[in-house]
This record gives structure tokens, sequence and C-alpha cells, in this order.
């Protein structure tokens, strides 16, 4: 049977599992496999010491019973490679590991290449030979272009090459190869980008990049407007040379290359335009844009000029005066003199435009303060009581020096730190407007973003100071205006508490010596910590449901209508998390990160849920993968999971919803003839009849619906077994029959495929039902792990996809080899990145380890996931012959003993992971099992006992149907219950049939991974309604109906 | 029983029945039209609560219960309830909260419905007229 028959039966049935109570009989005994309830006779050690890597008790073992299985481990002592091996001379040490472009100068005498003649190939030749590829750790000499080739009055040939990759030049990438006329003697010196560094950091972008070629989203009109644009903020206007009479005509006035370019201060390389623009005989600039959306990454001068017009001159009348803010600090502010009176306008700042302002009252691109004149703006009479702050003699009153001080500092950290041209991004004026009253008058006591500027109160009970003092509250509000014109967040629920918090995480930011907000202003009588709120302790020193106090976690979530849904509530559970992410990576990166999640990811309707993925992206984006897992862990800590937002708290429980199927377990027989169906008490099922006879070689994988098992038989072919949850019919073939596999599994939701092969090698084999193409990856070691060496990968023996079906853990028999032939050989785990799913397609099968360095004689394997957390894993742990079974927590790095067994465990997480199974060798194998604690990684002292005896290989799961994935499967209260979508699976149209809506309704259809397919708002014209689904691949979708108060969602399957 | 009796009697029997406006708003069942502003940075709520017997509250989110303002006549305060729905404000969708925002809620039995706006240029006339009376009269009441 076919591959893509399999995926159809696959997908099929996929949706359509419920519960089964019938046609699975259940039986206790059958065969050799007897249910024992005795204790096993091992030692539980709780909380060892695994730093001295020996830990445990040894278990009694029977040598002769031990089996002999794949770790086969050989300790010998490491040996130092030969200096004779380096055939290569480097003269000049290399810069730091991480900087890039690589500076280097490399010597080679060796290369003879008399025998060449031809110039061009002589370089290949130098560049090719491996001693040099070695040294300069380039993948392939031909990623090098020759630009020129010239030769001295010495009878030296020089030759530019720039280096590009997949078509596209690397901006700063480019070498010389120098060579003699005679031929023994070459050089080679530039800067370039290393070739594994290339591959792993150009698909850190991943997100620019589709399939095979880089996203370049603008067209060249769009390009030249962004720049027009950006040369008119610095009132340089674009010569049409065209009708020009000036002798100086550049041959080309524009320029655009696609190119792949390093930003300042990051490790990836990105798709971008390089730009060139004769503006003018005078100016002339070099511009990097984002190839995806134009943003300018660098504008630099091609040009020399006495005077630096980079800032356009200040308007005449442009003064600093010097006067004390609120805070008795004396600052340096901008104003503006105009017919010897002074105005609190800064129009210092790039953005100010001279043409379009009409000063003083109608300024374009500046940081203005008006008074209110305690008035409020709800009053009639607002508007026109608002008037200049201004001052004959240029002095001014404190309260006005700090709104405008504060006002331009909050400009500056914006431009600063993320190049943001102003609140709006586009040089719109930062206004503040003081004195603001409350509407009966009276001191209001707040302030507040009110759409175009920001309104400070003077305090009144809650504040005792007019709230422009502090520099947080400024920033906060000018954030505001930030959020507004970018992600834009719905100002209610847990979009509006991200709004607030990201308010309060740039003000912090801005304010940076501590993590309080309002200290400066805050009443002690109304908030006796000191502080309106506080990011590292949202609780504040109040007590729950005062005002003062905010959740730290979901938990604590306000659930109610007040405030909008609790925005100033709630936006402590974010603001906790941002808390411990800045405090893990260090504020800068932090704060880089969100810009990014605010700017690129988030949305008007984010929820808790959404901002987790936005921030792990731009983590993910900016700094990769440690700085990642920060945002993951500070997300889990408050109670904000990867599954969706959960009250637990704990940071392990619900990531994940628990799979609400019943339990059931697959093992073998410890002759490993067949598979057995057990119930999650041990009992045999089926009748005591094994679900398949087929010798089994690997341990099964099953779908997280529990419908499909993959496996390979001892015939080497890869079997498949289907059971059918309502009919209770269970169905096996054969899906790979070439005899030339030795393990495989199956992701989670069905839609990849993992396989060794029974030829061993370091690779696995990776097929995509949803593409139908395979993808062979080779397991690598990283060249050097913190100074430690890892050796060579030798094969990987057990596999399991992770829970975004993009990883598989794996582990892997390695060997570090030495002259003298004592090779070190040991077990390890790591993973692979096989699959990505923003771009539907294979990923770079970038690996990481679980841990960076073992000890001597130590070796770890057979790793599982736990069902619910996808940060817990299980694996056996082997030392000096002893073995245990640890767990790990991968986010907080904990890792703690299990159990301590006589042989390999083969663990394995029950459905709620409240238990683990694993083999237990005693005169046979057999399956065990024990309690865990509630953090998923230790055991309950004394609570291992058998549970099936003569099996092995047990494999826990639940045949219910769960979501995987994040946010699309909310739960709506409105749900309607008379709305048919059909038929299913269908395959160009989808058809409605309704009683619940009776007017115009929105469909939206998104596939598993959240992804929005399709969109329509469409009328009812009667009961039923049609759908055009044609371009929508074969798959599983959710449809989701709506008029804007009821909600249809359901599932489907479209097949072509 | 004498006249005198009778008179003292009907007094001790009126008395008794009135409740202070403290004890009608813990007993109170009836419609309720209510005004308030807030939000910014301290997330402080004002909220002014109309009775249909003319009691006017007051609730401050940083401050604990709720305050007896004052009153306005009986009738007029049926008549600003009748305005409500013969302005058909029960009709009008506006949810448009933003950093400060201002609000007129009505509850009965029967339903809750919220107006909420920041922005007081960009909402209906009437809108801004009703809240702004209900606002003179709480001023009024309170010297706020």
């Amino acid at each position: 049977m076919k591959i893509k028959h399999i995926f159809l039966t696959i997908i099929l049935i996929f949706p359509f599992v419920i519960f089964a109570q019938n046609g699975i009989d259940q039986k206790n005994n059958i065969g050799a496999l007897k249910n024992n309830n005795g204790n096993v006779n091992a030692e539980n050690i709780d909380n060892p010491d695994l730093q001295g890597i020996n830990p445990l008790n040894p278990n009694k073992q029977n040598d002769e019973n031990k089996k002999s299985g794949v770790f086969n481990i050989v300790s010998f002592s490491k040996s130092q490679i030969s200096s004779s091996d380096i055939t290569s001379k480097i003269i000049a040490i290399k810069s730091e590991k991480r900087e890039n472009p690589l500076a280097i100068y490399i010597s080679n005498n060796i290369k003879d290449f008399s025998n060449i003649h031809n110039p061009k190939k002589i370089a290949y030749s130098i560049l090719g030979d491996p001693t040099v590829k070695e040294s300069m750790k380039i993948d392939n000499e031909n990623n090098f272009h020759i630009e020129n080739i010239k030769t001295d009055n010495l009878g030296i040939t020089h030759i530019k090459m720039n280096q590009f990759y997949k078509g596209l030049m690397i901006f700063g990438g480019q070498i010389y190869i120098h060579y003699k006329k005679n031929k023994t003697y070459s050089v080679i010196n530039g800067r370039w980008f290393q070739g594994k560094y290339t591959e792993e950091n150009i698909n850190q972008g991943i997100k620019y990049r589709n399939k095979n070629h880089f996203v370049f989203n603008l067209s060249e009109t769009h390009i030249k407007n962004i720049i027009k644009t950006d040369l008119e903020s610095l009132r340089i206007k674009i010569k049409d040379f065209s009708i020009s009479r000036d002798q100086f005509i550049p041959e080309k006035q524009w320029t655009i290359q696609k190119m792949l370019f390093q930003p300042k201060g990051e490790q990836y390389l990105k798709p971008v335009y390089i730009v060139e623009i004769v503006a003018d005989p005078l100016h002339r600039f070099k511009y990097i844009l984002d190839s995806n959306r134009g943003e300018i990454l660098r504008r630099q001068k091609e040009y020399c000029s006495l005077i630096d017009d980079s800032h356009p001159p200040t308007p005449q009348g442009a003064v600093v005066a010097h006067a004390k803010d609120l805070n008795g600090v004396t600052r340096d502010i901008n104003v503006l003199t105009i017919n010897n009176h002074y105005y609190m306008i800064d129009a210092s700042r790039a953005m100010f435009n001279s043409t379009k302002s009409n000063l003083p009252d109608e300024p374009y691109g500046v940081i203005w303060t008006i008074d209110a004149n305690n008035t409020n703006p709800n009053n009639d009479n607002f508007s026109n009581s608002l008037t200049h702050v201004h001052s004959g003699n240029n002095t001014w009153n404190a309260l006005s020096v700090s709104a405008h001080f504060n006002a331009g500092f909050a400009y500056d950290y914006y431009k600063t730190k993320f190049n943001r041209n102003s609140i709006n991004g586009n040089g719109g004026n930062v206004v503040s407007i003081i004195n603001v009253s409350d509407e009966d008058g009276s001191g209001m006591d707040n302030a507040f973003w009110g759409g175009s500027a920001m309104y400070y109160g003077n305090g009144n009970k809650a504040f005792t100071s007019p709230l422009a003092k502090a520099l947080d509250v400024s920033g906060h509000e000018l954030t505001h205006g930030v959020i507004q014109s970018t992600a834009n967040l719905e100002y209610y629920g847990e979009s509006g508490a991200i709004n607030e918090s990201f308010a309060d995480v740039f003000g912090a930011m801005m304010d940076r010596d501590n993590w309080q907000m309002g200290e400066d202003v805050v009443s002690l009588q109304y908030f006796p910590s000191g502080a309106l709120r506080d990011l590292s302790n949202p609780h504040n020193g109040a007590t729950q449901g005062s005002y003062a106090w905010q959740p730290a976690n979901t938990s604590e979530k306000y659930t109610g209508t007040e405030d909008n849904a609790g925005v100033h509530t709630n936006s402590g559970i974010p603001n906790f998390a941002f808390y411990k992410f800045a405090t893990a990576v260090g504020k800068e990166k932090a704060e880089n990160v969100y810009y990014r999640a605010l700017t690129f990811y988030l949305t008007k309707s984010s929820k808790f849920v959404d901002l987790r993925v936005a921030i792990e992206q731009a983590a993910d984006d900016l700094y990769g993968t440690n700085v990642k897992n920060a945002a993951s862990a500070a997300f889990t800590a408050v109670g904000i999971g990867s599954g969706g937002s959960t009250g637990s708290g704990s940071g392990n429980q619900g990531e994940l919803s628990i799979n609400p199927g019943q339990d059931f377990i697959i093992c073998t027989d410890d002759n490993q003839n067949g598979l057995y169906l057990l119930n999650g008490n041990g009992q045999v099922l089926n009748n005591g009849s094994p679900i398949s006879n087929t010798p089994i070689q690997s341990k099964v994988s099953i779908t997280d619906d529990g419908s499909n098992i993959i496996f390979v038989g001892q015939d080497n072919k890869i079997h498949y077994i289907y059971i059918n949850w309502q009919t209770g019919d269970i169905s096996e073939t054969i899906i790979q029959d070439q005899a030339i596999w030795r393990n495989a599994v199956v992701a989670k939701d069905g839609s990849h495929l993992a396989a060794l092969y029974s030829e061993v090698d370091n690779k696995i084999a990776v097929y995509d039902f949803g593409v139908q193409e395979w993808k062979d990856f080779e397991l690598k070691n990283p060249t050097t792990v913190q100074g430690v060496e890892l050796g060579n990968v030798e094969f990987a023996d057990a596999m399991e996809f992770d829970y975004s079906s993009e990883w598989i853990m794996y582990d892997c028999k390695n060997k570090i080899g030495s002259n003298n032939g004592l090779d070190i050989e040991y077990w390890d785990i790591g993973f692979i990145n096989v699959w990505n799913n923003d771009n539907n397609y294979f990923a770079d099968g970038r690996t990481e380890k679980l841990f960076s360095e073992l000890p001597e004689d130590v070796s770890i394997g057979n790793p599982v996931f736990s069902k619910n957390s996808p940060n817990i894993i299980a694996f056996d742990y082997i030392s000096n012959e002893t073995y245990n079974i640890l767990g790990a927590n991968i986010n907080t790095g904990e890792v703690k003993l299990i159990f301590n067994n006589a042989d390999l465990g083969y663990p394995n997480y029950s459905k709620d992971d409240k238990k683990i199974i694993y083999d237990y060798y005693d005169n046979g194998y057999n399956i065990a099992i024990i309690d865990l604690n509630q953090d998923k990684i230790s055991s309950v002292v004394n609570s291992a006992k058998y549970l099936v005896n003569g099996a092995r290989w047990g494999v826990w799961f639940a045949n219910g149907i769960r979501d995987l994935t994040t946010g699309v499967y909310d739960i709506y209260p409105n749900a309607v219950t008379q709305t048919i979508v059909y038929p299913n699976p269908m395959s160009n149209t989808l058809n409605i049939t309704t009683k619940d809506f009776n007017s115009e309704v929105e469909i939206t259809i998104f596939d598993i991974l959240g992804n929005k397919k399709l969109q329509k708002t469409l009328t009812l014209s009667d009961l039923n309604l049609s759908v055009d689904i044609s371009n929508l691949k074969t798959g599983n979708y959710l449809v989701k109906i709506t008029d804007g108060i009821k909600y249809y969602s359901g599932k489907i399957v479209v097949f072509k | 029983m004498n006249y005198k009796s009778i008179v003292v009697l009907l007094f001790v029997l009126i008395f008794s029945s009135c409740k202070s406006p403290m004890e009608l708003y813990q007993n109170y069942k009836g419609p309720q039209l209510s005004i308030g502003s807030g939000g910014g940075i301290s997330g402080e709520y004002n909220e002014y609560i109309l009775f249909e017997n003319g009691n006017f509250y007051h609730k401050n989110s940083f401050e604990k219960g709720i305050k007896f303002i004052g009153s306005i006549p009986a009738n007029e305060a049926k008549q600003i309830f009748k305005n409500y729905f013969t302005l058909k404000f029960d009709d009008i969708e506006l949810n448009s909260p933003g950093d400060f925002s201002y609000f007129i809620k009505f509850g009965d039995k029967v339903k809750n419905h919220k107006l909420i706006w920041a922005n007081s240029s960009k909402i209906e006339p009437k809108v801004k007229v009703f809240y702004d009376i209900l606002r003179s009269k709480v001023k009024k009441l309170s010297g706020k």
C-alpha cells in the first residue's frame, strides 16, 4: 500500500475518532503475559546528587541475563590530534569566534598548481584545496565568484572574489587570492562568512525564505518611495536628472541589488535590497532595506561634505534652555524663540519638517508641550483652553520642564534603540499636555494617552506629585502611542492587558534603574509599597482584590468585567513574564525582542498565548534558541502555556490539555513477537489476542489520538496499524515495503514519519505526508561545544517527534576517534529540526544536544517526552554498567532520578503524566510502573510495582482528540447546535446547512497549525450555503462560522 | 386610641419603614443608570450611579465602599431614565475604550448595557449631551 493511500486513510479517519466502549474485549490473561501486582525489588533514592556522576547505589544484576544491546560502551582515555596533521599554517589568529564576517589570512605553501595556467582555475584550485577549505571552514569554493583579476608588475596575480550564497551576494563577504608567477606562493586574505555559519545563520532568518529561494517582497516603486520619504526627512530632494541642465548627470541614478546582509549586532544573514541613489550632484546614499517590509536597516552617505547634514539645521530661533525639572535636576531642553518670545517646542530632531511647519502654532515633527490650564478634554471648551507653554525670558516652571524633557527622552529612546521615527514611526509630533484637570476641575489623579497626545494630571489623592515628574509614566504613555501605531492592541480583555503591559515594559526600560512604576509620584497612603505597580512583584505588597494588587500568574487572573475586563489588573501577568525574561537574558535583549514582537507579530486581538508565541518567535529571530527558550520559560512560569493559558501556575501542568480519551498501553512480549493492547491497569484486551502477530524490531510509535501505530517489523519493513475506535476494527498493513529499515516513528499529529535505515549510518529519513517527499538528514555533532569534543555520530536509535512536529528527539551513538586506535564511544540525546511549519517544508537539520557535555563513562538514551509538558522528558542513564531512569526539565535544566533500574528501561509517560511505565528485567522482561511527583521528573518513594510480566517496550496512549496547537480551537461560549457542514471529507466545495444563523456570516478556515487559509463573508439566502474551497490542499482544517454573536466550530478534512 | 396616639403611631410606622440611602443601595432592585470615567496609567475609575428615586451614589476604584452624594427629585430621575430609552441608547453599540475612557451604563433585572468611548468627538452628540447632563447633576450635588 502506497504512502499516499495510507495518508488518505489517516486523514479520513483522524477527525472521526471517538471514545470506544465496544468492540474491544477486556480479558485479563493471555499466553505468557501475566498480571502481577507484586512490588519491584529495587531501591528508590530520592534526589540523588548527579554532580559527581555516581549518584546511585548499584542494583544487583545477573550478568548472564543482561541483554547486550545497543549500549555497548567502551571506555578509553582521550588523545590529542597530532601536530603533523596540520598542513596549512595560519599566520593570523582568527578573530573572535562569533565575529562575522571572519577575518582570515592564510598562507598555503603546499599547494602545487604549476600545471594550471588559467587564473580562474588557479583561484578555484587554491580555494578548493582541502586544507584551505578546512582552515576557512567553507563548504563550497564555488560560492565565491570572481569580480576581477589583476597582475601587478611584480608578477603577482590578485583575484578579487565575492562570496555568494544561493545566488545572492553576501554583503561584506570578499576575499583576495594572491599568487606568484612561479606558482609556488599563494595568499588568501579578506573577510568572509564561514560556510557552516552561513548555513545556520541564514536559516535563522527562515521567515524570509520560501523553500529554496529568498523572499523579496518590494517592488521597485515601493523601494524608491521608501527612500524618497526618508530623504525628505533629511530635506533632500531627489533631482530629476532627465530635465537637468547640470553638467553632472550620473550614469545611473538608482541601483537596486538583492543581497544577503548581516544586521549590526546580529548573528544571522538576511535578504536585503542594497540601493544606491544619487539624489543630486552632492548627495549620494547607499541604503540597506529589509527585503520583506522595507525597514531601513542602514543609510550611509557615499559622499564627504564639510558640513554634517545628517541632521537638518534647526530653524532660526532654536535655543537650548537650562531649567530644573520636578526632581530638582537641571535639564537641557530644546525650545524655540520667535519674535523675542520662547515656546516649548523642540524642533531639533531629524524628524522636524520645516517645509510643512507654520511655527509656533502648527509645527510638524516636533516635541511639543502644551498647557491645558486646568481643563478636562471632556469639557466643551477644552480645545479653546489649550495654550502654548511659553516664556518671555527662557525660564520655565519645573512641571513643563519635566514633561518636555521626558517626552524628548522617550523619543530618543525609541529612535536610538529601535530607529523608530517618533511615536507613529513617521516623524509625527510628540505632544504633552500638562495641567489637565479632572472633569470637575480638581486635580487629576492620572495621566493617559488620548490618541494623539499625552495628558498629565497633577495628582490629588493617590498621587502626591504631578505625574509628568515620573519618567516611567511618560514612557508608559508615549508607548501607548507606539502601540496604537503598530499592533494597535484592542483595549479590552487579554489584548488590553497586553497593551498595558507593553506600556509598563517600555516605561520601565526607559526608567531602567528599577522595576517599579510611578514610584516618584504615588502616595504612600494609597500605595504603601511605594509603587503604582511592580513588574518584579505584581502583588505589590497588597492583597488580592485591592487596586494596588496584580496577579502574577494566570491562576490568579481577574475574570470580571470591570476596567475593560481587567486590563490594568491582568497586565501584571505579562509584566512578570517580561521581568523573568529580562532577568534571564538581560534588559537589552529583552527590550529588543519585545519591540520586534510588538511591531511584527502582535495583532489587534492577540491574547496571552499569542503574546508568548510572538515573543518566542521574535527571540528566535534575533538571538536563536537559547533566548527563545528563556522566553518560553518565563511565560511558562506565569502560567501562559504554549497550548493556551492555564490556571495551574506550575508551569508544567496543563501546557497541553490532557488527552480526553481512555488509557491504553501497547507492548510486545519478551520475545518481541507481536503487539498486545492493554488498558491502563495492565489488563490485556482484545480477548487476550495480540493485535499484531508481526515480530517487531522497534518500539511502536503512535499518533496522539491513538489511531495510527507505526513500527518496523523484523522483516525490516515499516508496518502500520490502524485502530478504528468507533467500530473496534484493527487493521495492519505495510506502508513501506522496502526491507531497509530498523526503526520508524510518526509525528503526533500524523503529518510526518521518520525512519532509520537498517544499514547503520548517521542519517534520519523523514517523510512528509503533505508534500509527499522524503528527505535524509545527517546527524552531526557541533565541532566544539563549550570546548568539548563530541566526536562523530555513528547512528541513531530511539526517536520521537516533539509536539510541534518540527523537531525529532533522538539518541545516538557517538565515536571520538584517536590516532592510537582507542576510540571513545558513548550515547547521548539530541534534537534535530526536520520541519518548518512556517514554510510548510523541510527545515535545515540543525541539531542541538540535551547535554553539552557528559561525564566520562556515561551514556544516555531512549528519551521520551511527557504527554502534556513539551519541556519534560525521561530517559535511560547508564554509568559504569548501572542503569537509571532520569527525568529532565529542558526549560529549567533540572534533572532528577526516577528509578534505579536493572537494565535499559525505555520509559514512557502515562496519559496524565502521573506515572511512568518502564522495562524492568528480573529473570525476564516485565513492564513496571512508578508514580511521579508533580514535577514529573522525580518519583514517589516506594511506589514502583509490576504492571505486566513477560512484556516490554510499553507505550502509553489515549484515544481522545486534543489540540496540539495554540489558540485556534478556542471554546466559544455561544456555540450553536443546528449547523452542519458537509460532505466530510470534502474536495472543492464546503456546504453548510444551518438554522442557527439567518443573516450575514463570516466563514474562516484554519489549518492545523492555526494559519488562516480562507475567510469569506456571505449572506444566507436560505438555510444553505456553499463555499469554494478549491484552493485548499489536502489536509485537516478547522472551520468557524459566526454572525458576530453565535459561533460554529468544527473540523473538516479536505482530500483532493 | 386618641388622635395624638394615632399620629405618633403613624410617625413611627412611616419612619420605621424609611431606609437610609445606604440601606436603600443594599436592597435596591430597580433600574440603575451610571456614568463614569477612568483608566490611564493608574487604572482609577469613578462611577456615579443614579437610582430611579433620584439617589446618586459615587464609587471610586481606589476607595472602599459606595458613597451617597445626594438626590435629585424622583420625577427628574424618572425622566432621565425615560430619555435613555426614548433616545434609543439601548440600541447603540458603542464599545471603543481607550487608555482613558468614559461610559454610560444601564442595568435592570433583565439586561445590562454599556456605552464606552475614549474620544468624545467621535461619538454621537446625544451620547455626549446625555453624559454631560448627568455629570452636571453630579457636580451640583457633590461640588465635583
